[in-house]
């Protein structure tokens, strides 16, 4: 098996909700724990997902992994460095993509990849080398100097994907990369990923979509209600029954215990 | 400066300066509306300074010569009224004439008649001396009434004025700079203020709002190095417009006080170089912690909108401690005020255009407000770092 490159131990987020979000979710607990002792790895090279429903903490964990957010207790080692201790270090290796991360709609993909490139302090023939290289790959060339608010949802979207490259991180986290995208962009997202991993990348992704953990993941955790229920590769976990009919199976179980 | 913090700046200002909209809005149409506004104001001004029909001119005689009296009876363009006083109370009549309370005081040496009869045989011209007060309209008028009558008068040799050194009793500069040194702070803080405020709301709170700060900060770029570019981005807009504000401000006023334009008093006039930098100094680092402080009340807002309401009591705040450079009358000497954030600036803008500033307190409030600034920064970066209020549900 390849080396291990992340390690997730136990982490716990617990939110404090406002009045407004009480009414939004239907609940009268001031407090929410979004993520419960949360453990988990991934190895170099793969695509590790995970897989729940919405509210599950998929999102807080992710941020909890791109220095986004602290966790209250536990620690997570991308590399062996802690993101609790050396947030900075860890900036500089990961790529970090949401679908509602949006670039500034007043830029064009040039600009904005020569920004995150400086930011990134790469070296600018590199930059400019590797700039190349992904828009012509992503189909961007075209677009280079078309304001972002002018560009189609697919072509914004691949010009943040390859914007997160800029630096060409070895981990790349991904929260619901699919997430609100017509069929043909998420077509040409999912292959992106799937170009990643050809590249030799990690990726850690999100997502409640049974098909696209099918498709591009290695291994698959189910979290539900912030707990990781079920963590191993996608042959095992798939091996008696569909991805879909385990993750049911898991969430009437989790569910009664939550009832009784 | 660092590289990071540099192209940061740079990302700012272009998104600012090649948006024609935006450029339009925070830096054309201040300085504009400003000039439109005031130069209209000055106009319905001095409509409403001119003389009433009815006035009646206070003037005062001294020894009054008959043919004075004749002749000012017989001119019909002054509705006046006429009093002689004696010789000692010239003082403070003229002290009423400063005051506005009197318009004219014309003072006859003693046997004036007699003198301009008997001038072949006297080697002693007469001279007849006319005070009136260049600030007061009327004073105005009944002085060129009354100088155009004793002109009359000349067929008999006198002299008019000779030897007196001020015959205009106006408060000299007094007037017109209290009203420039009482109004322009606050009317400049609030040019800064509405200069900033879209800007700063829009580059924190908008970011927020569409999500582009966290993309921001998931780059190895250090907090402090966002807040410090941010500050100093929308600094530079700030003072952008709030120099074009000034712009109008400056073209506009010397059409408000239209009437003091041919007197000595212009409003360059009252600015030397010294007072100019100190100028630029003050709103510089007055610039810079408003643009701090928009900042810190707009990352804690979900959106522009909110916090644009934020914001909204804040310069309601800011208005106020300029109005108070109109109350104090005047800038505070005691170097203590010059600490106080804000109300160090109107102090010291006050100071400028008073033409009584001192360079110790100039510099008190640049560092100060300059020091504050930093502060600013150093909480708008614990901010940047906080995910309570960065990603806040
Ligand atoms: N910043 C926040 N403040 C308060 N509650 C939050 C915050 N972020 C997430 N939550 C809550 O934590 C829970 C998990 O949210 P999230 O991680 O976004 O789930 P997912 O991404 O799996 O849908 C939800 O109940 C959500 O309302
Ligand atoms: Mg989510």
């Amino acid at each position: 098996m390849h080396e291990e490159i992340l390690s997730v131990r136990e982490i716990e987020k617990t939110f404090t909700l406002s009045a407004k979000q009480r009414k939004i979710e239907k609940t009268t607990l001031k407090k929410k724990v979004a993520v419960d002792k949360l453990s988990f790895t991934a190895h170099k090279g793969e695509v590790f997902g995970l897989l729940g429903p919405n509210g599950a903490g998929k999102t807080t964990t992710l941020r909890i992994l791109s220095t986004l957010m602290t966790p209250d207790k536990g620690d997570a080692f991308i590399d062996n460095i802690s993101v609790r201790s050396h947030p900075h270090e860890i900036r500089k290796k990961i790529g970090f993509l949401t679908s509602e991360l949006k670039l500034e709609d007043f830029f064009t993909p040039n600009y904005l990849y020569d920004f995150f490139s400086h930011l990134h302090h790469v070296e600018p023939d590199i930059a400019q080398k590797r700039k190349a290289e992904l828009f012509d790959h992503f189909g961007v060339s075209r677009f280079a100097e078309v304001k972002v608010a002018n560009l189609s949802t697919g072509m914004k979207q691949k010009t943040s994907l390859v914007v997160a490259m800029a630096h060409a991180p070895d981990i790349v986290i991904f929260d619901e990369p699919t997430n609100g995208l017509d069929l043909l962009t998420a077509k040409s997202v999912t292959d992106f990923l799937l170009d990643l991993r050809e590249q030799g990348k990690t990726i850690i992704l999100s997502t409640h979509i049974f098909s696209l953990a099918e498709k591009v993941c290695d291994r698959i955790g189910i979290i539900i209600d912030g707990k990781m229920t079920a963590c191993a590769p996608l042959a095992e976990l798939t091996r008696e029954a569909s991805l879909e009919t385990v993750f049911f199976n898991l969430y009437e179980k989790t569910a009664g215990e939550i009832n009784e | 400066m660092n590289s990071n913090i540099i192209v940061m700046i740079k990302k700012e200002l272009h998104r600012f300066f090649r948006d024609p909209r935006v450029v339009l809005t925070t830096i054309l149409l201040p300085g504009l509306l400003i000039y439109v506004i005031y130069t209209f104001l000055g106009g319905a001004m001095s409509n409403m300074l001119k003389i009433d029909e009815t006035y009646e001119y206070q003037i005062a005689v001294v020894q009054p010569s008959e043919a004075f009296s004749t002749f000012i009876e017989s001119q019909s363009t002054l509705n006046y009224s006429l009093e002689t006083i004696p010789p000692d109370q010239i003082e403070s009549y003229r002290t009423r004439i400063t005051d506005e309370e009197a318009d004219l005081l014309v003072v006859f040496p003693a046997g004036f008649d007699q003198d301009v009869a008997l001038l072949e045989r006297s080697p002693v011209v007469p001279n007849v001396e006319v005070y009136y007060n260049s600030a007061s309209m009327a004073s105005g008028q009944a002085y060129s009434v009354v100088l155009s009558v004793l002109e009359s008068m000349k067929t008999s040799s006198f002299d008019i004025n000779r030897g007196v050194d001020s015959a205009d009793l106006a408060p000299s500069k007094g007037a017109f700079l209290q009203y420039l040194s009482s109004m322009l702070p606050m009317l400049i803080l609030i040019f800064i203020f509405t200069g900033c405020m879209a800007v700063a709301t829009e580059s924190i709170a908008g970011e927020k709002e569409r999500g582009t700060i966290a993309t921001l900060l998931v780059t190895p770029t250090k907090r402090g190095e966002v807040a410090v570019a941010k500050i100093l981005s929308l600094g530079i807009i700030a003072l952008c417009s709030g120099a074009s504000s000034f712009l109008g401000l400056y073209l506009s006023l010397p059409k408000m006080f239209g009437m003091l334009e041919d007197e000595s008093v212009s409003f360059a006039s009252l600015f030397g170089i010294v007072e100019y930098v100190y100028l630029a100094l003050v709103v510089l680092a007055t610039s810079l912690l408003l643009v701090a402080l928009i900042s810190i009340i707009s990352s804690f807002s979900k959106s522009v909108k909110e916090a644009t309401t934020a914001v909204t009591p804040f310069m309601l705040v800011v208005a106020l401690v300029g109005l108070s450079a109109m109350f104090t009358g005047g800038a505070q000497s005691d170097v203590v005020f010059y600490l106080i954030p804000l109300y160090n600036s109107v102090q010291a803008l006050a100071g400028i255009f008073a033409g009584e500033s001192s360079a110790v307190n100039i510099l008190i409030c640049t560092v100060s407000n300059l020091v504050y600034t930093m502060v600013a920064a150093y909480v708008l970066a614990r901010l940047f770092n906080s995910e309570k209020v960065m990603f806040s549900k």
